[in-house]
C-alpha cells in the first residue's frame, strides 16, 4: 500500500467576489493524503461549502475568481480547462454536496440516473443495491422507480453518498453528507467512508459542523474560521490546548455536550 | 419539584390516509407530563414525534384517544394560550413586513390579560431570552438566525405558556448555541415554572437539561427512563428496551 502519498495539495487558495472587496476564503493551504481522512469543522458560514466548490472550480467563474494552487497528483488542477476538470470530476473526484435536493436531475427517476452512470463507468448494478442495503434503503425497486422530489431529503441524501462510493473515485469530497440522517445511519455511512478509504486506499475530505463525527472518524482536522484555516491538528490531539480562544470555547462547549 | 401532572394522554392514535390505505402515524399513545418538569422527547425521523408535539398544542387533531390539561379533559382550542409550539422553523414564524415592536403590540392585543407595565414587560422577557430591547426597532431581516429562534421564544413567553413545546430546537447550530439554548431553557423553567416538552433526535442534548426522556419508535413510546446526572457523565445509563440502548450507543463516541 503506497501509504502517504499526497494525493491533493492546496496552496495558498484564495476565492474573492469579483468586482468587491469580499474575500471569502484566504490563503487556503492543506494537503491530504492517500488513505487518510481530512475532517474540515466550521460553524455556519464559515466558508465550508465554498473551500469544497472551489477545489475543482465548481464556482460560477462570473461571481468568484479563485487564485492559488491546488494539485492533485502533482497537476495543478485550476490550470485545466473546464473539458479537463470535468473528466476528473467524472473519474477521479466525487463529490457529495451539501444540499441533497440538488444532488439528482429532478426531471428523471432515480434509476435512470444511476443508469447512466453505470455505462459511464462500468459499474456492475449489484454494487449499488449492496451500498443502499448497508444504509437501510432496502425497498430498491420502490426507492428507484421514484423521482428525486419523492424521496426525503435523507434518503436522497444516502442515494448520493451511495452513487459516489459506487463509482469508487480516488478522492471525495462530502460537504456534510449526515446533515439529514438519524444517528445510527449516519454512524453506518461513517463506517462506509472509512471502508472506501483503507480499501481503496483512497482520501475523504470531510466538511462538517459536527465535532463528534471529527472526533470519531478523521485523521486530521483543519479547524475553518471566517475564510482562513486557523488551526491544524491530528485527531488524537485534538484537545490539546491550543492559545486560540475561539477553539478552546467550540472544544470545551463540546466537551460538556457529548457523550 | 411537585410530581402534580400537568398534561396526560390517553390512548392517543393518530392515522392518515394515502389514497385508499390508512398509515398509523402514533399508536395507542399514553404520557403524563408534571408540572415544571422538562421532558425529552427523542427518536428517528419518520418515528412521530413532531405529530405527538403538534396533537398535543392543538396543531393536530388525534384520530382517537383522550388529552387531560390539569386532569381536565380539552380540544385544543381552550388551552391556545397555556400550551405553546416553537416550530422548527422559526424563520417562518416572524413577519418581514412587520416591525418587531408591532408584533408584540398584536400579542398583546391576542393576550386580553393585561400587563401592569407594558413596556418593561417586553424589556423584561427579550433580557431573559438574551436580546437587548433594541431590537423592537427592527426588521426580522435585520437579525441572525440564532437571534430570530430567541425572538419567537420571546414571542412565546409573553403568552404565559404553562407549556413549552419546542421541535427541534437545536437543529443545525454550533455547540457554542446549543450550550447557550440549554442554559436559557434551564433558567426559563427555573424562573418561571414553565413545563417544557424538547423533541430532539439529538439525544446528548436531551441528557443534558431533561428530567425524563420518552422513546419514541415507529408510532409507540417505547420507554420513558429517569435522568440522573451521575450516569450520564459515567456514560452508565441504562435503559431497558434494547431501542433505547441501539439509539444511546449510536451516540456513544467509537474511535474507529
Amino acid at each position: 500500500m503506497q501509504k502517504d502519498k499526497e494525493l491533493i495539495q492546496v496552496l495558498g487558495l484564495k476565492v474573492s467576489v469579483k468586482g468587491k472587496d469580499k474575500v471569502i476564503l484566504n490563503e487556503i493551504d492543506f494537503t491530504c493524503n492517500q488513505s487518510e481522512i481530512l475532517t474540515i469543522l466550521g460553524k455556519n458560514g464559515e466558508g465550508k461549502t465554498t473551500l469544497a466548490l472551489s477545489l475543482t472550480k465548481l464556482l460560477n467563474p462570473q461571481i468568484y475568481s479563485i487564485e492559488g494552487k491546488v494539485y492533485f497528483r502533482n497537476e495543478d488542477i485550476l490550470n485545466l480547462d473546464e473539458n479537463s476538470l470535468q473528466k476528473i470530476r467524472k473519474e477521479q473526484i466525487g463529490y457529495i454536496l451539501q444540499n441533497p435536493f440538488s444532488a439528482f436531475n429532478p426531471i428523471y427517476k432515480i434509476k435512470d440516473q444511476i443508469e447512466e452512470l453505470n455505462k459511464l463507468k462500468n459499474i456492475p448494478f449489484e454494487n449499488f443495491i449492496q451500498l443502499m442495503n448497508k444504509l437501510e434503503l432496502k425497498n430498491h425497486n420502490q426507492i428507484l422507480s421514484k423521482y428525486p422530489f419523492e424521496l426525503s431529503g435523507g434518503m436522497l441524501q444516502r442515494l448520493s453518498a451511495v452513487r459516489v462510493l459506487a463509482s469508487n473515485p480516488d478522492l471525495i469530497i462530502a460537504d456534510e453528507p449526515t446533515s439529514a440522517l438519524d444517528k445510527p445511519i449516519s454512524n453506518q455511512l461513517l463506517k462506509l467512508f472509512r471502508d472506501y478509504v483503507k480499501e481503496r486506499n483512497g482520501a475523504l475530505i470531510f466538511i462538517t459542523q459536527d465535532i463528534s463525527i471529527a472526533e470519531s472518524f478523521s485523521d486530521k482536522i483543519a479547524f475553518l474560521k471566517n475564510g482562513n484555516l486557523i488551526h491544524f491538528v491530528e485527531r488524537e490531539n485534538l484537545f490539546k490546548q491550543t492559545n486560540l480562544i475561539e477553539i478552546e470555547i467550540l472544544l470545551n462547549s463540546y466537551r460538556q455536550l457529548r457523550l | 419539584m411537585n410530581n402534580q401532572i400537568i398534561l396526560r394522554l390517553e390512548n392517543i392514535s393518530f392515522e392518515i390516509k394515502i389514497g385508499k390505505s390508512s398509515q398509523k402515524i402514533l399508536k395507542d399513545i399514553n404520557l403524563g407530563i408534571n408540572k415544571s418538569e422538562i421532558f425529552g422527547l427523542t427518536g428517528e425521523s419518520g418515528s412521530g414525534k413532531t405529530t405527538l408535539g403538534k396533537i398535543i398544542s392543538g396543531l393536530e387533531k388525534p384520530t382517537s384517544g383522550k388529552k387531560y390539561f390539569h386532569e381536565k379533559e380539552f380540544d385544543g382550542i381552550e388551552t391556545k394560550h397555556k400550551i405553546q409550539f416553537l416550530f422548527q422553523n422559526y424563520v417562518a414564524t416572524h413577519n418581514p413586513l412587520q416591525k418587531i415592536d408591532n408584533a408584540f403590540n398584536e400579542l398583546l392585543k391576542i393576550q386580553k390579560e393585561t400587563y401592569s407595565n407594558w413596556y418593561k414587560s417586553k424589556k423584561e422577557i427579550l433580557n431573559l431570552v438574551g436580546l437587548s430591547d433594541d431590537v423592537l426597532s427592527f426588521y426580522p431581516s435585520q437579525l441572525s438566525g440564532g437571534q430570530l429562534q430567541r425572538l419567537a421564544l420571546a414571542k412565546l413567553l409573553f403568552l404565559k405558556p404553562e407549556l413549552l413545546i419546542l421541535d427541534e430546537p437545536f437543529a443545525s447550530q454550533d455547540v457554542v448555541s446549543i450550550l447557550n439554548l440549554i442554559r436559557l431553557f434551564k433558567e426559563i423553567n427555573q424562573k418561571l415554572g414553565t413545563t417544557f416538552l424538547i423533541i430532539s433526535h439529538e439525544l446528548p442534548y436531551l441528557l443534558k437539561i431533561s428530567n425524563r426522556i420518552g422513546f419514541i419508535k415507529d408510532g409507540e413510546i417505547i420507554e420513558v427512563i429517569k435522568v440522573d446526572m451521575k450516569d450520564v457523565i459515567n456514560k452508565s445509563l441504562k435503559p431497558s428496551s434494547t431501542y433505547a440502548q441501539f439509539l444511546f450507543h449510536s451516540f456513544v463516541i467509537n474511535r474507529t
